[in-house]
C-alpha cells in the first residue's frame, strides 16, 4: 500500500502557509485526546526565564514546567500528518502503468500534511529535560549516526560514477 | 466575537444558523480524531512530490517493514522515538506566532481575510491547534540501497557476471510488490546501479556492465562505513557509544595506575611496622609474642601484594595508548552495522573474513589487549580476594571466638530448657501423685459418713 503526502488541494496563500508553522511541545504528562483544539492562548503561554535564558517556563493545569528547546537538524523538517481515504486521480496511475506495464497497480492513499515544524520544546515537571533524554539527544545523534553510515561521500560518488 | 460567545453555550446553538452549523463542523471532529490521529515525522527537507511510504522487506529480518522512498534522495528507515509507560508524555503543538508588534496587525488582518472568505472549515482549521495523545516522532534517516541488493544477490545465487536487470528478472517473482517498484523506477535506475557496483565485481561487456555479487567488496565496503562514522565525530564514536563500548571497556589501566599508588602507600606502611616490632621486642611477654607474629603475616601480606602490583603496572603501560582504542571503536561500529542491517549468515561469513589472516583490517592487537585487560581485572579480583582473606583471619579468629561463645550460651540454654522440661514431668509425675491422695481423702471421707449415720 503506497502514501504519499500531499498538502490540501485548496488554494494556500502565503498566509495560509505560514499559518501552518507548529511548535511542538512534548509535554510530560498525558492528555486522553487526539484532536484539534481552540483558544490556546488562553492556558498556554510560554516565556523565556530570566535566570536562564535558553529555558523556558510554563504553566499546565497548575504546575511549573521547565522546557528544553530542540532544533530539528538541518536538512530536515518536522511534519505532521493524517491518513484520509482519497487516493491520487487516475491519470497518474495511467502514466505509471504504461512505464511499469503492471496493471493491477495498488491505489496510492493520501497523507494529508496538517502543518510543519522546524524545532521542538521538551518539557520537564519543575526540572529541565536532561541532556540525555530520548527526545532531546535521540533525534540528532541518530541522523548524524546514520548519515555518517549510509550517505556517500561526494569525493567517493565521483569516481564510482 | 459575538459568533464565537455565541458558539461557546450549547443553548444558544439552535438559535442561530451559523453557529449550528459551526457546532455541526465541530462535532464530527471531536470523535473522529481518537480513530484517525496525527502522526508526526522528521523527514528530509529536499523530499519531491514523487515520495512514498512502502512496505519493504526488512534487510535483516525479511519482515516487512515501513520505509521511505524518494526516487531523488533514496531509501529512509523509520526509527521513532515514543514515551515509556514510565514517563508518559503527549505533544501539544502550537501555532508558531512571532511576538513581534508588527504580527498582531497582520494576524488580525489575516483573521479579517480569513472571516471573510466563504470557506467556513478553513476559519475553523486556521484558529485550531492540535493535541496528540501518544508523544511519538517518526525520524527519517537515509538507509544505503546496499543493504536491500545483498539478499537479492545472494537469493539470485549467480556464480557467473550478469548484468543487473537479468539479475532482477530472474527472482522477479519472488520480489515484494513495494520493492518491485523501488527497482523498476526510472529515475533511482541509476543509484541502484551504483550501489550494486559497490558490492559486486563489475566486467565491462559492450555497452552493458556485467555483476557479480564479491564478499570481498562488501566488507571494504563496511569498513568504509565504519571509518566514515568516526571521521563524522572527529574520531570517535558517537558520545552514548563511546562511553558504554569504549571507555568501560578501556577503564581497566586508570584503576592499574591507582594501585600503583596504594602500592607506593603501602611500601611506606612497612618502616612503621618494623618500628613496631622493635617496640613489641622491647616490652617482652606473651601479648608481645602474639603482636609480632601479627605484625609479621601483615608485612608479608603487604609484601606480596606490592609485588603481585609492581608486576601488574609494568605491561599495562606500553600496551595502552597504541591504537587499541581506535581499532575497537572501529569493530564496534562494524558490529552495530552487521547487526542492524545484515542477516545472521551474512554477519557471521564477515566475521569469518575479519578473523581470516589476510583481512584488510588486523585486530589482533584489539583482542590481545582485551585479553590482557579481563587478566588484569581476574587478577585484581584475585588480589581484592587476598586482602580480603587476610582481613577474613583475623575477623575469622574473631569470629571464632564469638562462634564459640555462642556455641556455649546455646548449650547452657539448652540444658536450661531440658531442666525446664524435667521439671515440668516431675510436676506431671507429681499431679499423679496428688490424684491418688486424693482417692485416699475419699475414702477417709466416706468412712466419717458411716460413723455419723
Amino acid at each position: 500500500m503506497f502514501a504519499i503526502q500531499t498538502t490540501p488541494t485548496s488554494s494556500a496563500t502565503e498566509n495560509q502557509s505560514s499559518m501552518d508553522c507548529f511548535t511542538p511541545n512534548i509535554l510530560p504528562c498525558k492528555v486522553h485526546y487526539d484532536g484539534p483544539f481552540k483558544k490556546l492562548d488562553r492556558f498556554w503561554t510560554p516565556r523565556p526565564d530570566e535566570q536562564d535564558k535558553d529555558v523556558q517556563i510554563a504553566y499546565f493545569r497548575g504546575r511549573r514546567l521547565k522546557g528544553r528547546r530542540v532544533a530539528v537538524p538541518e536538512g530536515y523538517e518536522g511534519v505532521i500528518a493524517k491518513s484520509t481515504d482519497r487516493t491520487l486521480p487516475r491519470s497518474r496511475r495511467k502514466i505509471e502503468a504504461e512505464v511499469e506495464e503492471v496493471e493491477p497497480e495498488e491505489p496510492v492513499r493520501i497523507l494529508e500534511k496538517q502543518g510543519t515544524f522546524k524545532e521542538y520544546t521538551v518539557w520537564g515537571h519543575e526540572l529541565v529535560p536532561a541532556a540525555d533524554d530520548a527526545f532531546v539527544r535521540g533525534v540528532e545523534e541518530w541522523i548524524r549516526l546514520a548519515e555518517a553510515m549510509h550517505c556517500q561521500p561526494s569525493s567517493e560518488a565521483k569516481p564510482s560514477s | 466575537m459575538p459568533r464565537t460567545r455565541s458558539a461557546a453555550p450549547l443553548r444558544a446553538s439552535p438559535q442561530s444558523a451559523s453557529a449550528s452549523s459551526s457546532e455541526s463542523d465541530l462535532r464530527p471532529q471531536k470523535p473522529s480524531s481518537p480513530t484517525n490521529p496525527n502522526k508526526t515525522f522528521i523527514l528530509p527537507s529536499t523530499a519531491s512530490a514523487d515520495a512514498r511510504f512502502l512496505t519493504l522487506p526488512n534487510p535483516q529480518t525479511n519482515e516487512p517493514t515501513r520505509y521511505f522512498f524518494c526516487p531523488k534522495e533514496g531509501v529512509y528507515e523509520f526509527t521513532s522515538i515514543t514515551s515509556t509507560s514510565s514517563s508518559p508524555r503527549s505533544i501539544l503543538f502550537a501555532r508558531h506566532l512571532t511576538p513581534d508588534d508588527s504580527t498582531p496587525s497582520t494576524s488580525s488582518s489575516q483573521n479579517d481575510t480569513i472571516e471573510a472568505s466563504p470557506f467556513q472549515p478553513q476559519v475553523g482549521t486556521s484558529t485550531l491547534s492540535l493535541l496528540s495523545q501518544n508523544a511519538s516522532i517518526h525520524v527519517a534517516t537515509p538507509l544505503d540501497f546496499i543493504f536491500f541488493l545483498i539478499p537479492l544477490l545472494m537469493t539470485a545465487k549467480a556464480t557467473l557476471y550478469q548484468p543487473l536487470d537479468d539479475i532482477i528478472d530472474s527472482i522477479q517473482d519472488e520480489l515484494a510488490p513495494h520493492l518491485r517498484f523501488v527497482l523498476y523506477n526510472e529515475t533511482f535506475r541509476d543509484t541502484v546501479h551504483t550501489r550494486a557496483a559497490a558490492i559486486c565485481d563489475a566486467v565491462e561487456a559492450g555497452d552493458e556492465k556485467l555483476f557479480r555479487f564479491s564478499e570481498k567488496k562488501l566488507l571494504l565496503e563496511l569498513l568504509g562505513k565504519a571509518e566514515r562514522i568516526l571521521a563524522a565525530n572527529s574520531g570517535k564514536l558517537p558520545p552514548s557509544l563511546e562511553e558504554k563500548f569504549v571507555r568501560s571497556a578501556l577503564a581497566m589501566p586508570l584503576m592499574g595506575l591507582k594501585r600503583a599508588t596504594s602500592a607506593v602507600k603501602v611500601e611506606v606502611v612497612v618502616p612503621n611496622g618494623d618500628g613496631e616490632n622493635k617496640e613489641n621486642e622491647a616490652d617482652g611477654g606473651k601479648n608481645a609474642e602474639g603482636a609480632e607474629d601479627l605484625d609479621l603475616e601483615k608485612t608479608t601480606a603487604s609484601a606480596a601484594t606490592a609485588t603481585a602490583e609492581t608486576d601488574e603496572i609494568l605491561p599495562e603501560g606500553p600496551s595502552t595508548p597504541d591504537g587499541v582504542a581506535e581499532l575497537l571503536r572501529i569493530s564496534t561500529a562494524l558490529t552495530f552495522i552487521k547487526e542492524s542491517y545484515l542477516s545472521k549468515s551474512m554477519g557471521a561469513k564477515v566475521d569469518e573474513m575479519l578473523a581470516a589472516p589476510d583481512a584488510p583490517k588486523d585486530f589482533e592487537p584489539m583482542r590481545e589487549h582485551l585479553e590482557l585487560v579481563a587478566k588484569l581485572r581476574q587478577e585484581a579480583l584475585a588480589a581484592r580476594s587476598l586482602g580480603d582473606f587476610s582481613r577474613k583471619r583475623s575477623a575469622e579468629d574473631e569470629e571464632a571466638a564469638e562462634s564459640r561463645a555462642e556455641k556455649k550460651r546455646r548449650q547452657e540454654e539448652e540444658e536450661k530448657k531440658k531442666k525446664a522440661g524435667e521439671s515440668r514431668g516431675v510436676r506431671d509425675l507429681k499431679k499423679v501423685n496428688t490424684t491418688g491422695m486424693k482417692k485416699m481423702s475419699d475414702f477417709f471421707g466416706r468412712a466419717a459418713a458411716k460413723k455419723k449415720a
